[in-house]
């Protein structure tokens, strides 16, 4: 009888042993496994966050061109308007005719302009009045509005704009 | 211009730890043309009829590639041999891995578990997961996830995917104008023939080698890559015209009327007849080479029915682990018992699951001791020889030397030193 019981406390422990062996062996494959997918898994979780962050700000930039009101129905509306402001020396409101991101860096060149070079704005305004415009519409995004003054052979002041996808007002995007 | 691109670099120094690359990439109904051309341009050359199903099939893959997160995988610069790489961001994968992985497909997507078969996997539309489908599986999904690869090899034609260029298409980042030019547009093309490749990571590369060489995209205008070079030259009109033909770039500028001289003002590539053609070319470029893919899935698919290699590696993380494992306890067994049996003779054995694991585990990439010899081993199994021969001789010594490291009664594959008299016929034991 006592030989029994041995037998089935030898064999309870045996079967524990090899039992407890499976378990360790499957915790360590889990935590192997789990260690060999980390790094793709961040990956993935940054690229979410990125999905997540161009999507905020494809909204933001939507939302910036639905608030803007400056801009003319057609290029040469808007440049009139910017010229205008130019003249007035208005560096602030020049700047309102850009791509609202753009605006910020556009008032310090207009400022820098106006304070700095002012023999050269005043060329660019006299060109402007002379009305010698080019209308160049191979872009794919924009157009551009190319300013030559006859008497010289210089370069053309080119102005370059897009319509406001949201308001239809067309904006400077480069000058 | 300058403005502009000096806003750009300080919104990516503003946004250091925020992930930010993200890409557009031809718009759907591009990859839906290009797709149909392609399979046109296929049957005509190879008389291979594609069902309108069939042809619909491939054609949904391409067109879904680009969902959730999978797009900041499309990108491949083979220059620099890389993924989407931006200063300070994590680097991604490059898309010819991103094919051809299906493990990293699955984790990528967190569908990944350690019991799920190799080509089992939720999300994964791998190349090889198209062929073990098409032979042992579903076909119709092996069509589609043929689409799926179809996309990545069209991506690598659009120029900013092989030049590094993110073109996110947010306010601080532009689109791309050659994937706002080429939105919606039908290629009419014809191949001469099908070009002969031997594998998909040779024909991406080769794609993604044309594209970046010879075109520029809008945040690489003749920055960041050696080619192409600008050479005012090559100057034909208004245009710089590059070695394949191609209008590269509108140039802007004056010519002195005394000197002749040309003085540069401005270079553009926001140019409707400048993305023209970029679009014959690179459209072009497109159906010849996924022509060529097609051809080869239909010759991957005759070789895996005839050798059932993915069959056979169609394993889980832990049904490779365990069987790489077996070959541990055959080396416990044989410390025991002892046995005459040679690693080639082990290898003959388990010829077909020994193959299956060590093919699967370059994908799951588990730590295994002396895998490469487990390797050779079966390379010699396989070549009907034991594995005495002076290649596996020399592995032979330099694991013996870290015999005392490796027998430690773990997974880990144990060769016996060779003695000095005979090394050539030195056996090679697993344990």
């Amino acid at each position: 009888m006592k030989r029994v019981v041995y037998l089935i406390v030898f064999g309870a422990l045996v079967f524990g042993a090899y039992f407890a062996l499976r378990l360790y062996d499957d915790y360590k494959t889990e935590i192997e496994f789990q260690q060999s997918i980390a790094p793709y898994r961040q990956m993935a979780e940054e690229s979410e966050q990125y999905m997540k962050y161009v999507a905020r700000e494809k909204e933001r930039t939507t939302e910036m061109l639905r608030a803007d009101t400056y801009g003319g129905e057609t290029p040469e509306e808007t440049l009139a308007l910017f010229v205008e402001a130019l003249e007035a020396r208005d560096a602030k409101l020049a700047s309102k005719y850009y791509l609202p991101w753009l605006q910020k860096e556009a008032e310090k060149d207009m400022r820098d302009w106006m304070e700095n070079y002012e023999d050269g704005l005043e060329k660019f305004l006299e060109a402007y009045k002379k009305e010698i415009l080019k209308k160049d519409e191979s872009y794919v995004a924009g157009i551009s509005l190319d300013i030559y003054d006859s008497s010289s052979d210089e370069y053309p002041y080119v102005i370059k704009m897009q319509q406001n996808k949201e308001t239809k007002l067309w904006k400077i995007t480069e000058f | 211009m300058e403005n502009y691109r000096v806003l750009k670099i300080s919104i990516t120094l503003l946004l250091i730890f925020a992930p930010q690359d993200f890409s557009n990439a031809y718009s759907i109904s591009t990859h839906e043309n290009l797709t149909n051309n392609i399979i046109d341009e296929y049957e005509r050359l190879s008389g291979v009829t594609f069902t309108e199903r069939q042809k619909a099939l491939v054609v949904s893959g391409a067109k879904y590639e680009d969902l959730d997160a999978r797009p900041v995988n499309h990108f491949f610069d083979p220059v620099n041999n890389r993924g989407l790489d931006l200063p300070l961001v994590p680097k991604r994968n490059a898309s010819p891995e991103w094919a051809t992985n299906p493990y990293l497909q699955a984790t990528f997507l967190k569908n990944a578990s350690k019991d799920t078969k190799l080509y089992n996997f939720r999300g994964d539309y791998s190349w090889h997961r198209a062929v073990y489908e098409y032979v042992h599986g579903d076909k119709e999904s092996a069509l589609k996830t043929l689409g799926h690869v179809l996309h990545l090899l069209e991506d690598l034609t659009s120029v900013p995917h092989t030049r590094n260029d993110a073109h996110s298409g947010s306010w601080f980042d532009g689109s791309s104008y050659y994937e706002d030019y080429t939105k919606g547009l039908d290629p009419d093309v014809h191949v001469d023939a099908i070009r002969g490749v031997n594998s998909v990571g040779r024909l991406f590369k080769d794609t993604a080698m044309y594209t970046n060489e010879n075109f520029l995209s809008r945040d690489t205008v003749f920055e960041n890559f050696k080619n192409p070079r600008l050479n005012l030259d090559d100057r034909e009109k208004q245009f710089i015209i590059n070695n394949i033909g191609a209008k590269l770039v509108r140039v802007k500028g004056r010519e002195n009327k005394k000197t002749g001289k040309f003085k540069l003002e401005d270079l553009e590539l926001n140019n409707n007849q400048v993305m023209q053609s970029y679009w014959e070319h690179l459209s072009r470029r497109t159906v010849e080479d996924g022509a060529a893919l097609v051809d080869l899935f239909f010759r991957e698919v005759e070789k895996e029915r005839a050798s059932g290699e993915l069959l056979a590696m169609n394993m889980s993380y832990n049904e490779t682990k365990r069987t790489l494992e077996q070959f541990g306890a055959f080396g416990i067994a044989k410390k025991i018992y002892g046995s005459s049996l040679a690693a080639a003779d082990l290898a003959e054995l388990n010829r077909d699951k020994l193959r299956g694991a060590l093919s699967a585990n370059k994908y799951y990439k588990i730590k295994v001791k002396n895998e490469e010899v487990l390797r050779r081993a079966l390379a010699g199994a396989g070549a009907g020889t034991k594995v005495y021969d002076s290649q596996l001789a020399s592995a032979v010594q330099a694991l013996g030397r870290d015999r005392g490291s490796s027998d430690n009664g773990s997974d880990a594959v144990v060769v016996e030193a060779p003695a000095p008299a005979e090394p050539a016929r030195e056996e090679v034991f697993l344990f």
